[in-house]
């Protein structure tokens, strides 16, 4: 287990309980209280200045495991920004690592009695974790009160303690850490994000030279702030990154993770740990593949088999959050977590004789590559498959993934795949926005005040695949009207029946459908007029991004829609109006939309693409003005006239 | 059912005879004791559990409950302890994916004694192993839940399949420290399910000096007695004849999932039942719940009971307290009238305004602890010292059920009854807006009986409410910029009766309940007036920061508001002007205007505009596909209508066209949705009115509804073409 981001929701949980006695309020600190107030609206408290001091022990009689061990001691002085606050904090630990030390102080710098809730930390996606954390509070009475904490955390095992991070969920006046260095470790800090931070480092030797010290300060940090749809927080938020390379013992230096290969080592001994059982996964596998016909079928029946089978559920307590799980355990139990299916996944491939292999990874949210020897850099694990002269990497954790496709979570994202003493470092091919394309063929006739018509939609790649997951997961008897409201767009002015359906039991084909369409309350007739709007499915209409957002936005996949919308209008009709086309071309995204007359017809083409799934922040107005260009179009109607 | 008895008996056993045991011994005994258990229920000869086939109309089913058996069994122990006892079994054929996901997570009480398996198509049985279970700080409910532990556990079920039966029970037994009385929490249960169900039993086993009240409302299936003879029993220290046992037992029920305007207990099968300890028969003559007789169920309660009751738990304070006996004294000689007037709305200014005018912030404001009863005792206290006649009344909230189904304290509410005005006049807890004599929702359409009266004074009713005064009503005026194709809406809002509830609580702020509560009750601005002058000082400003802070979000709040009901975005909010509070009674009408600019409802299209017209109106409710089929009747809290009044400018050198469309009647029993539209001279002027007639309507005139519903949908789209001339 490795520190992590967690978000602010789970500080909020609880707070206990001390009444601050009335005290004075400096004038001072009242001015300082508004002043922060009016920066941070919605804030109730800030820190002042703000420690977190890092210093490392050896435990000299540890000899089976890295013997380094060290302590996390955070100190903050805040200041409260409105009268009667409950201030609550949380910390967090886990199985390699335990809170040794939390207290409030008040003003006068006494020490408050205090109790804490300690309670397990519940993510989503995973069963059960190891993750715990201890929530504490203190009321504050008047506004300008300034009070303190200190929470201490001990690392046994410092291959836990990997990343450091500068902002909380509170603006902080001053922020520094302080990382104490013995002499006897070699220790690599990298740093992460602070192009937009001024970060003052200092590095002092003690005058002994038992250790050096280095301090980072920056002055005047925003907190935390989560948006919906943004990058995981190492894509943008600063922090440091422990790479810990070597520790010297008993006047020996040893290894540490000086380089990827150590880590592929300490992974590789998990890995044969590992008490693989593999009579019963053959006889299982030679089962599966009964009736394939080829090498690829095969694959693709063990692959899907354990797609279908096997339920993802993660317990992530302690080693078993490193460690897969033997694969006649998670055949057994029919679940497991991303290890235990990758490794049962592996091991019936290689029963069937082919070169299937673990891989570790750490997935888009993770901003970091293999060159970082450290646990912090993949949080994921996969079984590559090397079949002739072609690497195909296989996730036992999606549902409804084709064999050669990957989700975009992992797509583009650096592998480290197990190769006996050595190891390969290779990257999952990223696919293009081509691969995710939505066809939308649609044929109306205007029948009264009604469209009617037949329509046609392919669904490929990423969109297949949540399509397939939301069909297969409603109850069997509300599946067809399930279909029918995604075909509609959820709009009550839509109807459909169903004619044709395809893909939906066959991952390898795309997800055809064909079916009859009826739309109401889209025309206007005024005098010898028609107003008609041909497209109900308006994607992006007034997706504008609000101004306070301050990180980049990233979507679950490339975007694709092409739609093709025809309307044959009556003999007696002419077109008298078109809207104007919108053609937007931009890096990050494209939205082309055009109407043209065929005859007695009218064409609507529109093509939205996003092309990396990704709208970094410096092109948010731009953004807003092609949405707004984009919704115009939208709003607008083409208008027949009578001859 | 023989398990429940062998059980409760090993309980007791189990319980008494590890007394000398070293710890292995009692680790040993208690493993074996549990497997025991395990396997005497598992095993147990009870023929619905053997069933595997599923009824043909239910194959479709995401899953269906095959069997759900609950035994609830209440037990002295001694003199001073008492057992409480759950035990449940429950078996579920899962039928697909969506089932087979919820199961495969599977949450279960913290009970005793717990047994999970799994049941495959071939026979063969999989007991689950709850090593790796972990507890769970989440609410459980539905299939999971149990009645006698908060407490939960979840684990992850091994290799489950569509086909595959889920049989599972727990048993939760609590030895409790009763003394002279102990009371169990209520229990409301609903026989229709998530999933259809082919067998439900539950079984009631009650000692000597429990008090149990039951009764099946609905068409839900009666108790039953039974007649249970097992030797096991003559060991424990009571004797089996004060042990009696009741039964329900309740066969293919179908699934249902709550519809839209609901009241699932006027409705739905339902059971509801509370168990009482009294270990003496004398105490049960002073209690303050509904009591029969020991072992004997409870099926009814009638008016002398709930009167005598009530009365006995009245026994309120004679005096009101904090609030100054000069304003008292200077009450006492107006006229009853006047008397009642100022009681209800010192007191809601005590609750609200002065509170949250003594903490300067009202994010420290909690009322919570202002309930019923307190009111209740407040006000009645203050009537009396006023020298005003009044009577506490009781009723049950029309969403709860009637005066018929009443069983248990929890079934009723309280009121208060003056004569105001020469008529019956109810005061109910209020809100900080309330006004005199306002009645709540749950009072409509319901009885009411007055404790002082109620051997003389049948039953009555207040008057239902109308749509008539229940209404909203908006004067909604557009023009137009032609600069930046934007529209301009200025708006008066008008609330009457219930339709000011929600709008209340988005346009009125604590700031108006001080300015007007000072204003009618005559009070000074500043009533700290004994504090230090620093104090206030302090507090007055940070009182007014609060103010500034709360007034630059309201305009916020309410552009949100605006924007999420006419689903827009709007460029700019202004000048929000409360124009009447409708706090009191003799101004009951709330009144406010806005105004703001959006670009959303008007589009160039060639030359001319296209005004989205029917979006003025604010969103409406769109009936989903499935909600078209609808098997229970409709109650809603009360009948309404809403009204628009729309005077659009039209542009200069342009005329409207298209307004034909916008004329539309759907008339009928359970009411209405109009519309017209006309042209004078250069505005349009468009009115709607949607009103729904009342707040109940058997199922058959669902479709009618939806005609009028739809309607008033299919308005929302319509939308006017501004021709250049």
């Amino acid at each position: 287990m490795t520190y992590k981001i967690f978000p602010i929701t789970a500080f909020l949980i609880i707070w206990v309980f001390n009444l601050q006695s009335q005290t004075k309020i400096d004038p001072i600190n009242l001015d300082l209280a508004d002043n922060l107030k009016e920066q941070y609206e919605d804030k109730k408290f800030a820190a002042i200045y703000m420690s977190t001091l890092v210093t490392f022990t050896i435990d000299e009689k540890i000899k089976d495991r890295w013997p380094v061990k060290c302590t996390e001691t955070e100190k903050s002085s805040l200041i409260a920004l409105e009268n009667h606050i409950e201030f609550s904090n949380a910390v967090f630990y886990d199985d390699y690592s335990s809170v040794t030390d939390i207290n409030i102080y008040n003003s006068k710098g006494k020490k408050q009695k205090i109790m804490f809730l300690d309670r397990s930390y519940e993510s989503d996606g995973i069963f059960h974790s190891d993750a715990r954390y201890k929530t504490y509070g203190y009321d504050v009475e008047n506004k300008g009160s300034q009070f303190s904490y200190l929470h201490k955390v001990d690392y046994d095992d410092v291959k836990y303690f990997s990343s450091l991070y500068f902002q909380d969920f509170f603006p902080v006046m001053e922020r520094q850490i302080e990382i104490r260095v013995p002499k006897w470790l070699d220790l690599e800090i990298l740093e992460f994000n602070f192009e937009e931070y001024s970060v003052k480092k200092t590095i002092t030797a003690d005058k002994k030279g038992d250790y050096e010290t280095i301090v980072y300060t920056v002055k005047d940090l925003e907190p935390r702030q989560y948006f919906n749809k943004s990058p995981g927080p190492s894509h943008y938020m600063p922090h440091l990154i422990f790479v810990y390379k070597s520790y010297e013992m008993d006047g020996k230096k040893h290894k540490m993770f000086a380089s990827t290969a150590d880590l592929y080592n300490w992974y590789r001994q998990l890995r044969n740990n590992v008490e693989n059982e593999t009579a019963e996964i053959s006889e299982l596998a030679a089962g599966i593949v009964k009736g394939a016909s080829n090498e690829k079928e095969k694959i693709e029946a063990l692959y899907y088999w354990v797609q279908d089978n096997i339920r993802y559920i993660a317990f992530e307590d302690g080693i078993a959050g490193f460690q897969p799980e033997p694969c006649q355990q998670v055949y057994n139990k029919k679940y497991g977590d991303c290890k235990g299916m990758a490794n049962l996944l592996a091991e019936l491939l290689k029963s069937q004789g082919f070169d299937a292999r673990l891989t570790w990874i750490g997935t888009r949210r993770l901003n970091y590559d293999y060159t970082i020897p450290s646990l912090i850099v993949d949080n994921h694990m996969i079984c590559t498959l090397f079949l002739e002269g072609e690497t195909y990497y296989l996730d036992g954790t999606e549902k409804y993934m084709p064999f050669g496709s990957s989700a975009f979570r992992i797509q583009g994202q650096e592998v480290l795949i197990e190769d006996g003493e050595n190891y390969l470092i290779k990257k999952i091919p990223e696919k293009e926005y081509e691969s995710n394309r939505y066809e939308h063929q649609i044929h109306y006739t205007l029948d009264g005040k009604q469209l009617n018509g037949s329509a046609k939609y392919q669904i490929n790649g990423e969109g297949k695949t949540r399509l397939l997951n939301i069909y297969n997961s409603t109850p069997k008897n509300e599946q067809k009207q399930a279909l029918e409201d995604y075909l509609s767009g959820y709009e009550k002015n839509v109807s459909v029946e169903i004619l044709e359906k395809s893909g939906l039991n066959n991952r390898n084909l795309p997800i055809d459908l064909e079916f009859n369409i009826s739309v109401n309350n889209q025309i206007i007739e005024t005098g010898d007029e028609i107003y008609v709007n041909m497209d109900f499915e308006q994607v992006y209409k007034n997706s504008d991004i609000s101004e306070e957002r301050s990180t980049d936005l990233e979507l679950t996949q490339k975007i694709f829609y092409n739609y093709e919308i025809k309307l044959n209008f009556p003999t007696g009709f002419i077109v008298d109006y078109l809207p104007d086309p919108v053609k937007i071309n931009e890096p990050e995204y494209t939205f082309n939309a055009n109407y043209t007359q065929l005859g007695n017809s009218i064409l609507l083409n529109k093509q939205i693409i996003i092309k990396n799934a990704w709208i970094s922040k410096e092109n948010f107005d731009s953004w807003n003005i092609h949405i707004n260009e984009l919704s115009g179009f939208y709003k607008d109607r083409v208008i027949l006239k009578k001859q | 059912m023989k398990h429940i008895v062998l059980f409760t008996i090993l309980l007791i056993f189990t319980t008494q005879a590890f007394g000398q045991s070293s710890k292995e011994i009692k680790k040993a005994k208690a493993e074996a004791e549990y497997k025991a258990v395990v396997d005497e229920i598992f095993g147990e000869d009870d023929e619905d559990f053997k069933i595997r086939e599923i009824p043909e109309k239910w194959k479709n089913e995401s899953g269906v409950i095959i069997a759900q058996k609950m035994l609830m069994d209440y037990r002295r122990k001694n003199s001073k302890y008492i057992y409480q006892t759950e035990l449940a079994r429950r078996m579920i054929k899962i039928q697909d994916q969506a089932s087979q996901e919820e199961f495969s997570e599977f949450y279960y009480s913290a009970g005793k004694y717990v047994g999970i398996k799994v049941i495959k198509p071939n026979g063969d049985i999989i007991e689950v192993d709850r090593s790796e279970a972990v507890e769970v700080e989440e609410e459980v409910s539905g299939f999971f839940k149990s009645f006698s532990s908060g407490r939960y556990y979840k684990v992850a079920i091994p290799n489950l399949e569509p086909g595959d039966i889920i049989d599972f029970f727990y048993a939760i037994d609590n030895e409790i420290y009763a003394g002279d009385y102990e009371s169990f929490d209520p229990v409301f249960i609903t026989l229709e399910n998530e999933y259809p169900v082919m067998k439900q039993v539950i079984d009631f086993t009650i000692d000597k000096d429990f008090y149990f009240n039951f009764n099946s409302y609905n068409g839900a299936p009666e108790l039953i007695n039974v007649k249970r003879n097992n030797q096991l029993d003559k060991k424990t220290r009571y004797k089996d004849r004060y042990i009696r046992a009741y039964v329900l037992e309740d066969h293919d029920r179908e699934k249902e999932k709550s519809p839209r305007w609901y009241y699932p207990y006027r409705e739905s099968p339902l059971i509801k039942f509370q168990v009482m300890y009294y270990k003496n028969v004398s105490s049960t003559w002073n209690s303050v719940e509904f009591v029969g007789l020991s072992g004997t169920p409870k099926h009814y309660v009638d008016s002398d009971e709930i009167g005598k009751l009530l009365r006995a738990a009245s026994t309120f304070k004679r005096e009101f307290y904090g609030i100054d006996r000069k304003a008292i004294k200077m009450q006492m000689k107006s006229s009853d009238e006047q008397k009642i007037e100022f009681a209800y709305y010192t007191l809601r200014n005590k609750v609200y305004a002065n509170k949250f005018k003594s903490s300067g912030d009202w994010s420290q404001l909690n009322w919570r602890s202002y309930n019923e009863f307190t009111f209740i005792s407040d006000l009645s206290a203050l009537l009396t010292t006023l020298d005003v006649y009044n009577d506490i009344v009781y009723f049950v909230q029309r969403y709860h059920g009637t005066m018929d189904d009443v069983l248990l304290i929890q079934d009723i509410s309280t009121a208060i009854k003056v004569i105001y005005k020469d008529e019956i006049m109810i005061l109910r807890l209020f809100g900080p807006n309330t006004n005199l004599g306002d009645p709540t929702t749950g009072m409509e359409s319901t009885d009411f009986v007055g404790l002082k009266n109620n051997f003389y004074e049948k039953k009555f009713q207040i008057d239902t409410s109308s749509h008539l005064d229940n209404k909203s009503l908006a004067e909604i005026k557009v023009s137009t910029n032609v600069n930046n194709d934007s529209l301009n809406f200025a708006i008066h809002n008008t609330f009457t009766g219930f339709n000011r509830s929600y709008e209340w609580n988005s346009v009125v702020t604590p700031i108006d309940w001080i300015q007007e509560d000072n204003e009618y009750l005559g009070y000074e601005p500043l009533t700290e007036s004994a504090k230090p002058k620093k104090k206030i000082e302090q507090k007055l400003e940070a009182r007014k920061k609060n103010v500034e802070k709360y007034l630059n979000d309201f305009d916020e709040k309410r552009k949100k508001s605006i924007e999420s009901n006419l689903e827009i975005e709007i460029e700019s909010y202004r000048n929000f002007k409360l124009i009447q509070s409708g706090r009191f009674h003799s101004k009951p009408e709330l009144m406010y205007s806005e105004e703001f600019t959006t670009t959303d409802l008007i589009q160039k299209t060639g030359k001319n505009y296209l005004i989205s017209i029917g979006q003025f109106i604010g969103s409406q409710i769109a009936i989903e596909k499935e909600e078209y089929e609808r098997k229970k009747n409709v109650y809603m809290s009360n009948s309404r209508s809403f009204e628009n009044l729309i005077t659009f400018e039209i542009l200069e050198g342009y005329f409207v066209d298209g307004i034909e469309d916008l004329n539309t009647d759907v008339t009928n029993e359970t009411g209405s949705f109009k519309s017209e539209a006309k042209v004078e001279g250069n505005k349009l002027i468009v009115t709607t009115e949607k009103v729904y007639l009342n707040n109940y309507e058997p199922v058959e005139n669902w479709p009618k509804m939806i005609e009028f519903l739809d309607a008033a949908y299919n308005f929302t789209q319509k939308k006017v073409v501004l021709k250049k001339k």
